[in-house]
C-alpha cells in the first residue's frame, strides 16, 4: 500500500489507516520519539498519540508526505511529553545536549510569543535552510529536529564528528545572524 | 523567543526538506522506512531472502576485501575544485595590479573589463593538525628576533571572512636538509625530484602585530618551501614544452594557530588573464608508497599567442598529501604534451614519502 492510499484511508475515517500507519511508520517514529523522550515506553505513548493526532488532523490537513507529516507530529508530542517530564528532571540526553547547544543562537528570554509569530519563525528557519548547503542542512536537521547524536548525524552525513561539530556551530552562528536580520530578537 | 520556541519552530520546517533528511537517515539505516512498492508475496518473500543471503555473503566477502586494503592504504584529505565566479577574478585583478594588468596599456580605462578564467582549489583536511610548540626543535621557534615583521598573508576562515597572519620573513637556505633542520619537526618528509633546485625557503607566520599593535611573537604557521625548474637549458622558450616548473611545499600549523579541527589545508587558485582562454579541471587519486594522493589538472587552452610568447595549452598539475599533521602540496606547469615526464618526476616525489 502505497503513502497516498494510507492517506486515502484516513480521509475516508477507515481504521485500516491507523493499522497500516502502524506496520509501516512505527520504527521510525519510535525511534524519532526515543531519540526525545530517552526511554521505550514514554516514546510508544508518545506514538500513540501521534497516530491519534493524525488520525484528528488528517481529513483537515492534506499531507503531501506521510513520514514527514508523521515525524513532524511525533516530535511535537515528544517534545511536549518532555516538558511535562522536565518538572520530573527526567530529559533525554540529545535532546538535553542539541537544547543546550542552541543556546547559541538564542539566550533565554521572555516567551511570550504569539501564533503569528511562531509561524513567521518557522518560515524564516526554513528559508534559511534552504539557503544552506545540503551538508549543513542535513546536520542541522539531524540534530535540532531529529536529535540524533552527533556520531550518528556526522556518520550519515558522510563526515567526522569534528568536522560535523564544526559545522554545526557555524551554522548555529549563521542562524543566530539570520534571525536578528529577520528582527525575531535586538 | 527562547529555546524551546526556537526548537518548536524547527519543527514547524518545510516538509519537503523533512523528507529530504528521511531518504538520507534511511539510507544511513539509521531509520527503516519500508518502500513505496512493498508488497511481496510469502514465496517472494522467501526466495528473495535467500537471494539476500546470497548476496549479502558475497558483499561480505567483496567489502572485506576492500576494507583489508583500504585499511592498509593511507589516505588523505577531501578536494574539491570549482571555477571561480567572476566577481572573484576581478578581485584577483584589482589586487594584482589592476589598470597594469591590462596588457600593459596604461592608457586603458580603469573599468575596461579584463578576459579571465580561473579555478579554485581547495584541500581540506578533516582533523586537527595543529603540532605542540614542544615539537619543534629548530632554531624556527626564535624566528621573530631573528627577523623583522615582512608581508601580511589572509587565511581563509572556515566561519567566512579572512583571518590575517603576519610574516616574520622568508628565510632562504641552501638546501632541503637545512630547512627541515631548522624547522625541527621529527614528523616532517620533503621529498625532491630529479630537476635543478632552483631555492629552498622557509616562511614563518604569526602574530606579531595585530591591527598596528604589538601582540605577541607567536608562530602559528611554518612553510617550507623549494622549487625547481629546468629552464636554464637550453630549451626554446616560446613554448612550454620541454620546460618543468616544480614547486613543493610543505605547511606545518602550531598550537596556537587559531583552528584546527575543520582544516582548510590549503587555498590555491589559478587563473589565466587571456582572450578567449577556457580552462577545464579533472581530479582523480593516485597510488603510490602505500598512500593515496589526491591529484587535480587544469588545462589551460587560449585561440592565440600568449602575450608572454608561449603557446598554450598549458597544463598546472597539483598533488595533495598530509602526514603527520603536515600538509605537503606540489604543482608543475608543463606541455601536454610533456605529461609523460611531469607524471614521472610526480611519481618521483609521491614514491619519496615511502617509510
Amino acid at each position: 500500500m502505497t503513502d497516498s492510499e494510507i492517506v486515502m484511508l484516513y480521509r475516508n475515517r477507515d481504521e485500516e489507516a491507523l493499522r497500516e500507519t502502524m506496520r509501516r511508520y512505527q520504527p521510525y517514529l519510535m525511534k524519532t520519539a526515543l531519540q526525545i523522550l530517552g526511554d521505550e515506553q514514554d516514546a510508544e505513548e508518545c506514538v500513540n498519540d501521534t497516530y491519534y493526532a493524525a488520525w484528528n488532523s488528517i481529513p483537515e490537513h492534506d499531507p503531501v508526505n506521510l513520514p514527514a507529516y508523521l515525524a513532524k507530529i511525533a516530535r511535537e508530542k515528544a517534545i511536549d511529553r518532555l516538558r511535562y517530564r522536565q518538572r520530573q528532571k527526567r530529559i533525554g540526553a540529545e535532546y538535553a545536549v542539541s537544547f543546550e547547544e542552541l543556546g547559541d543562537v538564542i539566550a533565554d528570554t521572555d516567551g511570550a510569543e504569539s501564533e503569528a509569530d511562531a509561524a513567521r519563525l518557522s518560515e524564516a528557519i526554513s528559508q534559511f535552510l534552504k539557503g544552506l548547503p545540503p551538508d549543513a542542512r542535513h546536520l542541522f536537521l539531524g540534530r535540532y529536529f531529529y536529535f540524533d547524536s552527533l556520531k550518528d548525524t556526522a556518520s550519515y552525513c558522510g563526515m567526522s564528528e569534528s568536522k560535523a561539530k564544526s559545522m554545526l556551530h557555524r551554522t548555529r552562528r549563521k542562524l543566530k545572524k539570520f534571525l536578528k536580520k529577520e528582527g525575531f530578537y535586538e | 523567543m527562547n529555546r524551546e520556541q526556537l526548537l518548536n519552530a524547527i519543527g514547524n520546517v518545510d516538509e519537503s526538506m523533512i523528507d529530504e533528511m528521511e531518504q538520507l537517515r534511511r539510507s544511513a539505516k539509521v531509520v527503516t522506512l519500508p518502500s513505496q512498492t512493498e508488497n511481496a508475496s510469502p514465496v517472494a518473500k522467501k526466495r528473495s531472502r535467500r537471494f539476500v543471503v546470497c548476496l549479502v555473503a558475497c558483499l561480505v566477502l567483496a567489502l572485506g576485501g576492500i576494507a583489508y586494503a583500504a585499511a592498509s592504504l593511507l589516505s588523505g584529505g577531501d578536494l574539491t575544485v570549482r571555477d571561480m565566479p567572476q566577481d572573484e577574478l576581478d578581485e584577483i585583478i584589482n589586487n594584482i595590479g589592476g589598470v597594469s594588468m591590462r596588457w600593459g596599456d596604461e592608457s586603458a580605462p580603469a573599468d575596461l573589463p579584463v578576459p579571465a578564467v580561473g579555478v579554485k582549489i581547495q584541500y581540506t583536511v578533516p582533523q586537527d593538525l595543529r603540532i605542540p610548540y614542544t615539537s619543534f626543535t629548530g632554531n624556527v621557534l626564535n624566528c621573530a628576533a631573528e627577523f623583522d615583521e615582512h608581508n601580511c598573508s589572509f587565511v581563509e576562515d572556515p566561519d567566512g571572512g579572512n583571518y590575517s597572519l603576519f610574516s616574520f620573513d622568508k628565510k632562504n637556505l641552501p638546501s632541503v636538509d637545512a630547512g627541515k633542520q631548522y624547522i625541527g619537526y621529527a614528523g616532517l618528509k620533503f621529498p625532491t625530484v630529479s630537476l635543478p633546485q632552483n631555492d629552498v625557503s622557509v616562511e614563518v607566520y604569526g602574530t606579531r602585530t595585530q591591527n598596528g599593535e604589538t601582540v605577541n611573537d607567536e608562530i602559528r604557521r611554518i612553510y617550507l618551501s623549494a622549487s625547481f625548474n629546468n629552464v636554464q637549458q637550453d630549451i626554446p622558450s616560446e613554448t612550454y614544452r620541454g620546460i618543468f616548473y616544480l614547486h613543493t611545499s610543505a605547511r606545518l600549523l602550531t598550537e596556537n594557530y587559531p583552528w584546527g579541527p575543520e582544516d582548510v589545508s590549503a587555498v590555491d587558485m589559478s587563473a589565466l588573464f587571456a582572450e578567449g582562454a577556457q580552462v577545464t579541471s579533472q581530479t582523480e587519486d593516485r597510488i603510490a608508497a602505500n598512500r593515496e594522493f589526491r591529484v587535480v589538472t587544469l588545462t589551460f587552452t587560449f585561440p592565440d599567442e600568449h602575450s608572454d610568447g608561449t603557446t598554450l595549452p598549458v597544463c598546472h598539475r597539483y598533488v595533495f598529501w598530509q602526514e603527520n599533521n603536515v600538509v605537503y602540496t606540489l604543482s608543475i606547469y608543463y606541455a601536454p604534451e610533456s605529461v609523460a615526464v611531469a607524471d614521472s618526476l610526480i611519481s618521483e616525489w609521491m614514491n619519496g614519502f615511502a617509510d
